[in-house]
């Protein structure tokens, strides 16, 4: 459903940097694809330019058969708002608004009916497990409850694809796992395509596939097996072959 | 790297911080400095204006000065607001409350320096600009000339520079550091909504009523009597209007569903009740500096509109000669001579109509005078009025225009009599002409020739010249009344020699008014202007949050719109209304209608805020888009 064809991306300046070059990445409906590199690698960079906020150089980038970035800035916003679903590492919440608010924000720029809103909430916090929080402000909850927060209002309008940066990066080991079982619960359940960025290997064993980027190119992928276990191994593993020592990039271990 | 170079480089390398609370300062320095260049101007230190306008215009530095000192001082206490955050990390990092105070006061010192020089320099710029204004709006014999003030730039320098010292200490000295985790979240806690009673509702309510109530109610002098407590009522009612009313309005919104979760709605509201506690403070300090400078502006211009257009409507001939009753025909008869004789001598081309007036007893116990039709048409032609021909049964009623509000109006006198004639009978009144001619403030009728060769013997014989002036230049015709006001003492009236005098003495007055008006006003401005800026840090990261999920260019627009409309409108609609009703009030007080004077000034602030508030949109807008793409 999401497919990238030779995306390269430029940033100009004094001395122009070449952040990404010639990336080709396919995406399946329903797949649960994570993104892993050393940082600078261009992790964020593609996530930008998939989720639109960024346009790049050269190549395409199609998500249905269709490319967004062909779109005008207004129609780029709403289909942003429409088709894709977003997570945040400092989970963007606004604080001026309750839990609640929160949650139904997408669906309420785009003018639905308060009924619906309020009943799509409920059901999406209670699968979250957020329903009892409802109207604290953002300031009130923890960490892990806000990201719970920010992923019912990524899923709140069924997007076809949900994009996570670093949805880990602020939150401890517990709640890091109880976040991501969320997420494998969605990709499975709703068949949402999942683009994941992270650090974390931990986190990343629970996707289907990861892709490992470093300066900008593609190095390499490696596809789930049976066990959670040992793909988390196995990225490990590839993780300290990209560079480093086995045991430097997370601290979290199972 | 000491701690003075650590204040100094926090203020120096972190200018966009700071800039805002800079121009402003620098702002007040500036309309001080001009005012200053202005009143220590050597033109009125020798001794040729009058004493009076010398102690008014001290006062009226004495006022700017004193408000400038709660502008910066408010200025300085919403931008240590805003830095919270910095604080809290400071003392997180180990600084002493005293060494916080320390930076304070370092980092005001330095702005204030560099303000009060701003403003001086931005002053002489604008120094020109404003002694022509002054020229121009004072009736000056002397001109004002540019000259360097150097009297004034130490006055400035010197008062600004204490002013900031104390400011800077006083601020030092308040400056309360709080829970550290609070100062740290600072930015995200809202300061809450002050609770909203309905009783306090309903009082802001009543108060506002009782007070417009009374002030439109009272006549006369009981204006005078009325004003104090009035302004203590409405002051009162607005601020809790402001912090109760508004919130239990916005309250009621938020709790229904379907108006505040409908489009961007939410963003809109939710904003304004985060907000709410300084808002309310901001909105009422902005309402009653507006209220001030809208009333002192309309009630200026009201008096002097009152002083001249009474004049002005009441004369419509350029000279008018009356005699003293007890003038014989011969000094009549040389006074005119002299007249003409100084209107050739001062080139000033008139045409002069004469004529014996006659006033009469009618039947309602009353003397008034009665006018043939062909002295009347004599004396509209020169005017260009119509002119009238009464029946032979007839009497027109004459009266002035009705600008000035007397208690009873002429034409209702004069209808309720009638006009007796010799035969016994009596001609009754039958239309109403508003004209000036004649000049006869009590009203008088006109009847045909042929029916005042039947009136009873007159009273008393009047004999009336007047002069109307075609296109000589108003010098030469101001000069000329001067003369003739001299030489044919307290005979001669001339209209635009006595409104030549009014706007002479007037005229300072007006100015000093004018200026300390636009300054309030301004100023109410400018706080709105924090008040927006204050948080726009705040709303650029708000914005690209909502950004990144999807917000169109329009939908943005309608948000930020809304939200700078509701700061910029409601506090000056609030000091419109209550402008209009001071401004009635004082209209009451004169007998005088004022609508048009009040209805000109009033429209002039709004079409100025309107145009404010599309300029800061604009700036505004641009901001945050720039953030968000």
């Amino acid at each position: 459903m999401l497919n990238l064809i030779k995306v390269s991306k430029v940033y100009e300046g004094k001395v122009a940097y070449r952040a990404l070059t010639d990336i080709n990445l396919e995406v399946e409906k329903g797949e649960f694809v994570a993104i892993m590199g050393p940082s600078g690698s261009g992790k964020t960079t593609l996530l930008n330019i998939i989720s639109t906020n960024d346009a790049p150089t050269t190549g395409q980038v199609e998500l249905e058969g269709k490319n967004p970035h062909q779109l005008k800035k207004n129609a780029l916003a709403k289909f942003r708002r429409n088709e894709l679903g977003f997570i945040f590492q400092d989970f963007n919440l606004l604080h001026t608004l309750t839990v609640q608010e929160n949650i139904v924000l997408p669906l309420t720029l785009d003018g639905a009916r308060v009924s619906d809103m309020q009943q799509k909430a409920q059901a999406i916090a209670e699968s979250l497990g957020i329903d009892a929080i409802m109207n604290k402000r953002t300031y009130e909850i923890s960490g892990g409850q806000a990201q719970r927060v920010a992923i019912a209002r990524a899923m709140v309008h069924e997007p076809k694809l949900l994009l996570a940066d670093e949805p880990t990066g602020n939150l401890d080991s517990k709640a890091s796992k109880d976040v991501m079982k969320m997420l494998v619960s969605i990709n499975e359940n709703n068949k949402t395509s999942l683009l994941l960025v992270t650090h974390d290997p931990q986190a990343a064993s629970y996707s289907d596939r990861v892709v490992f980027i470093r300066d900008g190119k593609l190095h390499s992928e490696i596809r789930r097996g049976e066990s959670r276990q040992a793909f988390f191994q196995k990225i490990i593993d590839m993780l300290s072959l990209m560079g480093g020592d086995g045991n430097d990039f997370s601290s979290v271990r199972v | 790297m000491t701690f003075r170079q650590f204040a100094f480089r926090n203020v120096l390398r972190n200018k966009r911080l700071y800039i805002a609370y800079f121009l402003s300062s620098m702002f007040t320095v500036m309309v001080f400095f001009t005012f200053a260049i202005f009143a220590f101007h050597p033109v009125f230190s020798d001794g040729s204006i009058n004493k009076n306008a010398l102690i008014g215009m001290a006062a009226s530095g004495g006022i700017i000065y004193v408000f400038s000192f709660f502008f910066i001082l408010y200025s300085m206490s919403s931008f240590i607001q805003s830095r919270k955050k910095e604080f809290g990390l400071l003392i997180n990092l180990g600084a002493s409350n005293k060494q916080i105070r320390l930076m304070v006061f370092l980092e005001n010192i330095l702005i204030g320096f560099f303000s009060t020089v701003g403003g001086i320099l931005a002053g002489l710029v604008f120094a020109k600009a404003i002694l022509l204004i002054a020229e121009n709006v004072l009736i000056i014999d002397e001109s004002l000339d540019f000259y360097f003030p150097m009297l004034a730039i130490m006055v400035t320098f010197v008062s600004f520079i204490l002013l900031f010292f104390c400011i800077s200490m006083f601020v030092a000295f308040i400056l309360r550091t709080n829970k550290l985790v609070d100062l740290i979240k600072g930015d995200k806690q809202s300061k809450g909504e002050p609770k909203a009673s309905i009783i306090l509702s309903i009082l802001a309510a009543l108060l506002l009523i009782a007070g417009y109530g009374t002030a439109l109610a009272v006549k006369g002098f009981g204006v005078v009597i009325a004003m104090i407590p009035v302004i203590i009522v409405v002051t009162l009612g607005t601020y809790i209007l402001f912090t109760q009313l508004s919130v239990y309005c916005i309250r009621l919104l938020k709790n229904n569903k379907s108006i505040f979760w409908r489009k961007t709605n939410m963003l809109f509201f939710s904003d304004l009740s985060f907000r709410m506690k300084d808002n309310a403070r901001t909105f009422f300090m902005v309402a009653i500096i507006s209220t001030v400078a809208f009333s002192a502006i309309g009630a200026l211009y009201g008096f002097q509109s009152y002083l001249t257009k009474g004049v002005k409507e009441m004369n419509p001939y350029t000279y008018t000669y009356s005699p003293f009753l007890d003038d014989s025909k011969e000094v009549i008869d040389n006074d005119l001579k002299q007249v003409n004789a100084i209107l050739e001598e001062e080139n000033v081309d008139a045409k002069m109509e004469t004529a014996e007036l006659s006033y009469f007893d009618t039947t309602g116990d009353f003397t008034v005078l009665i006018a043939k039709a062909s002295v009347y048409n004599r004396f509209a032609a020169l005017i260009d009025e119509k002119e009238i021909h009464p029946e032979d049964n007839e009497a027109i009623i004459i009266e002035q225009s009705d600008a000035m509000m007397t208690q009873q109006k002429a034409s209702e006198v004069l209808m309720k009599s009638g006009v007796p004639i010799e035969n016994g009978q009596e001609i009754q009144p039958s239309n109403v002409i508003k004209t000036a001619v004649l000049a006869e403030v009590n009203g008088y009728y006109v009847v045909s020739d042929a029916v005042y060769e039947q009136l009873t013997s007159p009273v008393r014989t009047e004999t009336n010249a007047v002069w109307k002036v075609n296109g000589t230049n108003e010098e030469q015709v101001i000069e000329a009344g001067k003369k003739l006001e001299q030489q044919v003492e307290h005979k001669v009236f001339s209209v635009d020699y006595a409104l030549y005098e009014i706007n002479k003495a007037y005229g300072p007055i007006l100015f000093i008014g004018l200026f300390i008006g636009i300054v309030f006003f301004v100023s109410a401005g400018s706080f709105l202007y924090f008040r927006l800026f204050m948080d726009i840090d705040e709303e650029k990261r708000k914005f690209r949050s909502i950004a990144k999920i999807g917000l169109t260019e329009p939908e943005l627009k309608k948000v930020v719109t809304r939200q700078i409309a509701i700061l910029f409108f409601s506090p000056i609609v609030v000091a419109l209304i209550h402008g209009a009703v001071a401004l009635t009030a004082l209209s009451r007080l004169f007998n005088y209608n004022l609508t048009a004077e009040a209805g000109l000034v009033l429209g002039c602030f709004a079409l100025i805020q309107v145009i404010y508030f599309l300029i800061v949109r604009f700036f505004y807008v641009k901001q945050v888009e720039k953030m968000i793409l």
